[in-house]
């Protein structure tokens, strides 16, 4: 059990919190400026390999993946030089951002339905990610991940400092629940070590002069969050009381951000205005903990029980 | 005294059937085969009254005890229901029961049976060999797909009992047989130790038959 929990979760965590103590409390490497760019980006990719492994007893995956989750690894791997390339084009602006954003989306939505399914070159032996989801499925994922992409990216050259990754924190932390309450065990480590490194950055970003998570950072938390997110919404057998949107709620949280950069915050105390927004982006994630939580706990969710429990009634 | 016209086919058939009779004590004992009986009567499964269980050890400690509600298919079999002689077995993964309603759903995750992606688990008998010496017992072999991955097992099925009347009849039968869960790609808590590679299923199975 301690073997688990060391390779699983506090290497995979240490690991994060090495890759971002040399990108951002580091004097030398601080400094350069696409090492402190892509350094939180990075940082999630290694953590979230290492922990996808350590799950796996560090067996090689196939690629392409005979399993449809196979592929959370493969694209969170992709993660790891996109999250580099990335902070090397911090300078380009309108529109290499949206056009990223859009073509990063259709790559990881439709790659998966691409190399895998029975018309493909693999004949049938590589599985989809999705495998039951349609061609308008995969479209509104692409979507779902271009627009969170040039959302995010677009808050990080604006927001500086612990807001962004302690507000990713809240949403992986809330991403764990939902995984817990859906039975799916390596999900929410997974979850659970990105919220870990994410509030890790938050306290880094704290001490070491404000940084931005970059748009490697930027690219890297969104592609994971809703990425991580639909397939635990396409996997879950929990049942309907974990409504859909619970996971739209976890997903959305960190882009709630996005509204709170105007004029009025602008004027509020600094420390004023983070506690605002750390507020406004927990309240959805602690709202969907409540509710999973009976699931968590295994005190709700089964018909059986209430149905055991008017038997007892009758008896007494 | 001579025998008469009448008796004498009467003692040339007695002779016949003493040879037969000695030639056939003298091969030894026949084994009781499939082709034994001439009629095969396919005998569906009651999913009521079919089960499939499953034993495995939890933290390198106690063995935990889990349950598919769901069994399908067909047995076939002669002499009656007595004699197997195909098993065509299908679970419904979804009908996984462990008593607790939150183990279930880890249960059916990707990380274990990965019930949105795999839905059943099938079994095919390819052979049925009588044990010697033990009257009722079989080894069957066949292939068991599992998580989309199929690999060949042998399980030992035992007749518990056949009963009914000419119109309808029940037969049933137990098998048992082990899998490592690792070779159908089932690795989560292998390597660490949370959860056995050695799985035992006990599947009681019930059939009907109706004229």
């Amino acid at each position: 059990m301690l073997k688990m929990i060391l390779l699983s979760f506090v290497l995979p965590v240490f690991t994060g919190a090495g890759v971002l103590a040399f990108g951002w409390l580091c004097p030398p490497l601080r400094k350069v400026r696409w090492i402190a760019s892509c350094a939180f980006g990075v940082a999630l990719a290694c953590a979230f390999a290492l922990a996808y492994f350590g799950e796996m007893g560090y067996m090689v995956p196939a690629v392409p993946p005979t399993r449809s989750e196979g592929w959370l690894i493969v694209l969170g791997l992709f993660c790891l030089p996109l999250s580099i390339f990335l902070a090397c084009t911090e300078d380009k602006d309108h529109p290499w951002v949206e056009t990223t954003g859009l073509v990063l989306g259709l790559l990881i939505a439709l790659l998966p339905a691409l190399f895998a399914g029975d018309k493909s070159v693999f004949d049938g032996s590589a599985k989809p990610l999705f495998p039951d989801m349609g061609a308008l499925e995969h479209g509104a994922l692409a979507l779902e991940i271009g627009l969170g992409f040039i959302l995010l990216v677009r808050l990080s050259t604006i927001r500086s400092g612990p807001t962004i990754p302690c507000a990713l924190a809240f949403a992986f932390l809330g991403g764990a629940a939902l995984s817990m309450a859906s039975g799916w065990i390596s999900l929410t480590i997974l979850f659970g070590v990105l919220s870990a490194v994410s509030a890790t950055g938050g306290l880094f970003a704290r001490f070491s002069g404000m940084p931005m998570i970059g748009r490697g950072g930027a690219s890297v938390a969104a592609i994971l969050l809703i990425l991580l997110s639909t397939a635990c919404w396409y996997k879950t057998t929990a049942p309907d009381d974990l409504q859909w949107w619970y996971w739209v709620l976890v997903a959305g949280s960190p882009f709630l951000l996005v509204p709170l950069e105007n004029r009025l915050f602008a004027k509020m105390p600094d420390a004023g205005a983070f506690w605002v927004r750390m507020v406004v982006v927990a309240l959805p994630v602690v709202y969907v903990i409540v509710k999973a939580l009976p699931m968590i706990t295994g005190d709700g969710g089964s018909d059986a029980t209430d149905e055991m429990d008017e038997m007892m009634r009758m008896y007494q | 005294m001579m025998p008469s016209p009448v008796r004498l086919p009467f003692i040339i058939l007695c002779v016949c059937a003493a040879i037969t009779t000695i030639a056939s004590i003298a091969a030894g004992p026949r084994p009781l085969s499939v082709q034994d009986d001439a009629e095969t009567m396919t005998f569906t499964l009651d999913p009521v009254h079919c089960m499939a269980n499953f034993r495995v050890q939890h933290m390198g400690a106690g063995m935990f005890w889990g349950r598919f509600n769901a069994v399908t298919g067909t047995m076939d079999t002669r002499n009656e229901g007595r004699v197997p002689v195909a098993f065509d077995v299908s679970i419904e993964v979804d009908s996984i029961d462990t008593g607790t309603e939150k183990l279930d759903r880890t249960l059916m995750s990707p990380n274990f049976f990965d019930e949105k992606e795999f839905s059943d688990i099938t079994f095919k008998s390819s052979s049925v060999k009588p044990i010697a010496d033990r009257e009722g017992f079989y080894t069957v072999g066949g292939d068991v797909t599992l998580l989309g991955v199929t690999k060949p097992i042998e399980a030992i099925v035992e007749l518990t009992g056949v009963n009914g009347n000419p119109v309808m009849k029940k037969a049933g039968y137990e098998a048992i047989f082990t899998i490592k869960r690792s070779d159908f790609g089932m690795k989560w808590g292998v390597d660490n130790g949370a959860l056995g590679d050695d799985v035992r299923l006990v599947v009681g199975l019930e059939g009907d038959w109706s004229a």
